[in-house]
């Protein structure tokens, strides 16, 4: 996946922030999507304007422990993006 | 109980009402069947009313609802069945400001257990065990959860298992003829396993379960995060079309408050882990109420 992408969110996603984790619901799809924490953190990142690569920066200073957050960002925005709440 | 030879009763769920009308005795005895385990209802308009007659010079059962004939034949049990689900529609069709949900409640002092798994995933039958266990009943496949004032209620319609069921509960061996079988489905009153009067019509929510049974299978209980109750709770909504962000925003409001546990098990002895959860549950939910 292309660093340099800017993720976007669909534009018609309510979303209730549950203990740190988030239920997405698509309205255009009439799904909804569960975010465990650290997806759910990813998720607050998507603004519109961060690229890949601005999102995984600001994880990796918030988190500098953290082993394999490349791989998980990754796999969070493909799993956001097959489910149709996230645009690449 | 005495059934008069013509007369109706009232059941509601969610705030709806239906009405069933019997014309005779013998319907009359199948409309106590079907509801006489469920809390009276409040005097409302009903949204739909159901007629059951018996045949008068031949064998035979018919039920209306409203104009239409839903079932004409020879075996009451299915007309029965017939209204029973169509009853169920109607609450789901109708409700409009709560969850509507495919689960099992019981309680306990006022706290509600709700049960909730896909169809086949044992809720009729841990539900009949809790009620050994000393849990009211209050329904086994649908319930309506109220996230404004915090309240639920349940279906309380005869338990509906499917295929073997009277191997688990050998105590009931002997009272086998007052159970009705539909279509692979046996409909055990709830009277079967102890309970002779209808319960309260609202409890307190408690706690949530999401069993799954495996003959033989290992236990497990699990707590499990108010995200993850909460997309249980979106696949098991059966009025979602209904509400606005198909009722995601109510729902959140009841995990916020109910804990959720995924229990895996395989027979009821490996139980004994769930009573003292649920005892625990009971108890504190009683203590902080008091204080």
């Amino acid at each position: 996946m292309n660093k340099n992408l800017i993720p976007q969110r669909e534009s018609e996603c309510v979303e209730e922030v549950i203990e740190g984790e988030i239920v997405l619901y698509a309205v255009n799809a009439e799904k909804a999507f569960y975010l465990n924490e650290s997806s759910a953190l990813i998720w607050q990142l998507i603004d519109g304007q961060r690229s890949i690569e601005q999102i995984e920066s600001l994880l990796t200073d918030a988190y500098p422990e953290a082993v394999s957050l490349q791989e998980d960002l990754m796999d969070a925005l493909e799993k956001m993006r097959t489910s149709g709440v996230v645009r690449l | 109980m005495r059934i008069s030879a013509k007369g109706w009763r009232l059941a509601a769920l969610g705030g709806n009402t239906v009405a069933l009308e019997w014309g005779d005795q013998a319907a009359g005895q199948w409309v106590q069947r079907l509801i006489g385990s469920h809390p009276c209802a409040p005097n409302a308009v009903p949204e739909a009313v159901y007629r059951l007659h018996s045949h008068q010079n031949v064998p035979g059962f018919t039920v209306f609802a409203g104009t239409d004939c839903i079932y004409n034949g020879m075996e009451p049990e299915k007309g029965v069945h017939a209204v029973m689900e169509a009853m169920m529609q109607v609450w789901i069709r109708r409700c409009t400001d709560g969850l509507m949900l495919h689960a099992a409640l019981l309680a306990k002092r006022g706290h509600g257990l709700l049960i909730s798994g896909e169809s086949g995933a044992g809720k009729s039958t841990l539900s009949a065990w809790l009620m050994l266990q000393g849990w009211t009943y209050h329904g086994d496949e649908q319930m309506y959860a109220d996230a404004n004032d915090m309240h639920w209620e349940g279906f309380v319609r005869p338990l509906c298992f499917k295929g073997e069921w009277a191997p688990l509960f050998p105590g009931m061996a002997t009272q086998l003829a007052s159970v009705e079988k539909v279509g692979g489905r046996s409909l055990v009153p709830a009277a079967l396993l102890g309970q002779m009067v209808p319960p309260e019509t609202a409890v307190r929510p408690g706690l949530m379960l999401f069993p799954t049974y495996r003959e033989g299978g290992e236990f497990s209980l699990q707590r499990i995060s108010a995200g993850q109750a909460a997309m249980q709770l979106v696949h098991s909504t059966l009025n979602g079309g209904n509400l606005k962000n198909r009722g995601v925003a109510q729902i959140a409001e009841i995990v916020r408050v109910c804990p959720g546990y995924e229990l895996n098990y395989g027979h009821f002895d490996q139980l004994a882990p769930l009573m003292e959860l649920l005892s625990f549950t009971v108890h504190e939910s009683s203590q902080s109420v008091q204080a």
